[in-house]
């Protein structure tokens, strides 16, 4: 399946993207990003400590640009700003505190655009996470708070980058059973879960 | 490939991490390195006397080093006062001074000298003492992470992969556009942003 076809009958749900630290995510974000501009669903996307500034200027240095400039931002710590900063927030482990933050941004947002399907793209999950991964607790809260919760209200794609080598194998597992797809990224771009399935698939 | 020709094709604002090892070919991999970026407009910024022991040893196998007594360096803590001193920050003080301090120094220092090759011995050491804190590393992390794009400079990180906490390595390898691994005497290319350079090995030399 081309990763095109994968994302136009992606109706809904939660997608976690794990990559290798040495691998490139950031040619799977563009390849995302350019299915959705063209279709026009413009995606939010949920920048975390600075990953968008690194995924762009990785692709600035393979020779490909992206036209970031008017994609809508929600600033989650980090200090470079890329993109239009709709809001920010601070890496926090209080996610009562976070949601209504990121409520509060994307309220602004849906009054102001047509927006499609609605779809958010987090890069730099692990970083957030990996900030309270080590308190059991605190990781738990998080799921039941913010993950398995986030984006199950109307027809909305969530899609989320994590960087395999940041958070610990609780954490991971955790974040892999409650995704409804499991995308790899290693030498190739594979998808490894899938709703009613569990397979191995390259996109 | 030679590690000095490859060399060659380091453009401007490269970030190149080097993991290496306890027992390694490090001191010759960062003496090609110097030698081919051109001795002359280097930035040594050593942590905790890191570069020290990079020094010494190249002095004990008989390689002239003296370029080195010459070449700026910013000291992260530690005691030993050779090459010439530009700046001394203390790693141990609180991370949100020492870092904005670096960061200023650093950014007037790649303004005012084009073309640098800043090179970073062992900045994985600063972790433990600020007792491996989650927050910390992402914070040094993201130090590496905001001069990414910067094309002033080209800049090399040595980290010890075995001692290095795994989480501040897996964030220097996604921010970083070139990683080399060193494993005995192999030294490979694992990430790069020219597909076909993954996965090259590389003659020390």
């Amino acid at each position: 399946m081309s990763l095109d076809s994968f994302l136009k009958n992606l109706p809904e749900g939660k997608v976690l993207v794990e990559y290798g630290p040495t691998k490139h995510p950031e040619r799977l974000f563009h390849a995302m990003m350019t299915f959705y501009l063209d279709s026009g669903d413009v995606p939010v996307i949920v920048d975390i400590i600075d990953t968008l500034h690194v995924f762009t200027q990785q692709l600035a240095f393979q020779g490909i640009s992206l036209p970031i400039e008017r994609i809508p931002v929600i600033k989650c710590g980090g200090r470079i700003n890329v993109g239009n900063i709709l809001g920010k927030i601070g890496v926090t482990d209080n996610f009562e505190y976070y949601l209504a933050q990121h409520a509060r941004i994307t309220k602004k947002l849906m009054k102001n655009t047509a927006r499609g399907r609605g779809v958010t793209l987090f890069l730099g999950m692990g970083k957030c996470i990996m900030a309270f991964q080590d308190d059991p607790y605190r990781l738990e809260n998080y799921f039941e708070t913010i993950f398995r919760w986030y984006g199950t209200e109307g027809n909305r794609v969530s899609i989320f980058f994590v960087n395999r080598g940041v958070i610990n194998e609780y954490a991971l597992k955790s974040l892999e059973q409650d995704s409804n797809y499991i995308i790899t990224v290693g030498d190739d771009v594979r998808l490894v879960k899938a709703p009613g399935r569990v397979g191995n698939e390259a996109l | 490939m030679k590690l000095s020709e490859y060399m060659r094709n380091v453009i401007p604002g490269d970030m190149i991490l080097i993991e290496h090892p306890s027992i390694s070919l490090a001191p010759r991999v960062f003496h090609v390195i110097t030698r081919s970026a051109g001795r002359d407009n280097l930035f040594i910024i050593d942590v905790l006397d890191s570069a020290l022991t990079l020094k010494k040893e190249l002095e004990l196998a008989g390689v002239d080093v003296s370029y080195l007594e010459k070449a700026p360096r910013l000291m992260g803590s530690g005691k030993s006062k050779w090459g010439r001193v530009v700046m001394s920050i203390d790693v141990h003080s609180d991370p949100g001074i020492f870092m904005s301090k670096f960061e200023r120094f650093s950014k007037k220092y790649y303004s005012e000298h084009p073309g640098v090759n800043t090179i970073i011995v062992n900045p994985e050491r600063i972790i433990p003492l600020h007792h491996m804190s989650p927050r910390f590393v992402l914070s040094l992390a993201d130090l590496a992470a905001v001069f990414l794009g910067n094309r002033n400079r080209n800049v090399y990180y040595f980290v010890n992969c075995e001692t290095a906490d795994r989480r501040y390595l897996s964030l220097l390898e996604e921010v970083f556009t070139k990683v080399l691994r060193l494993k005995g005497r192999r030294l490979t290319v694992e990430k790069s942003p020219r597909p076909e350079e993954e996965g090259l090995e590389l003659e020390i030399g």
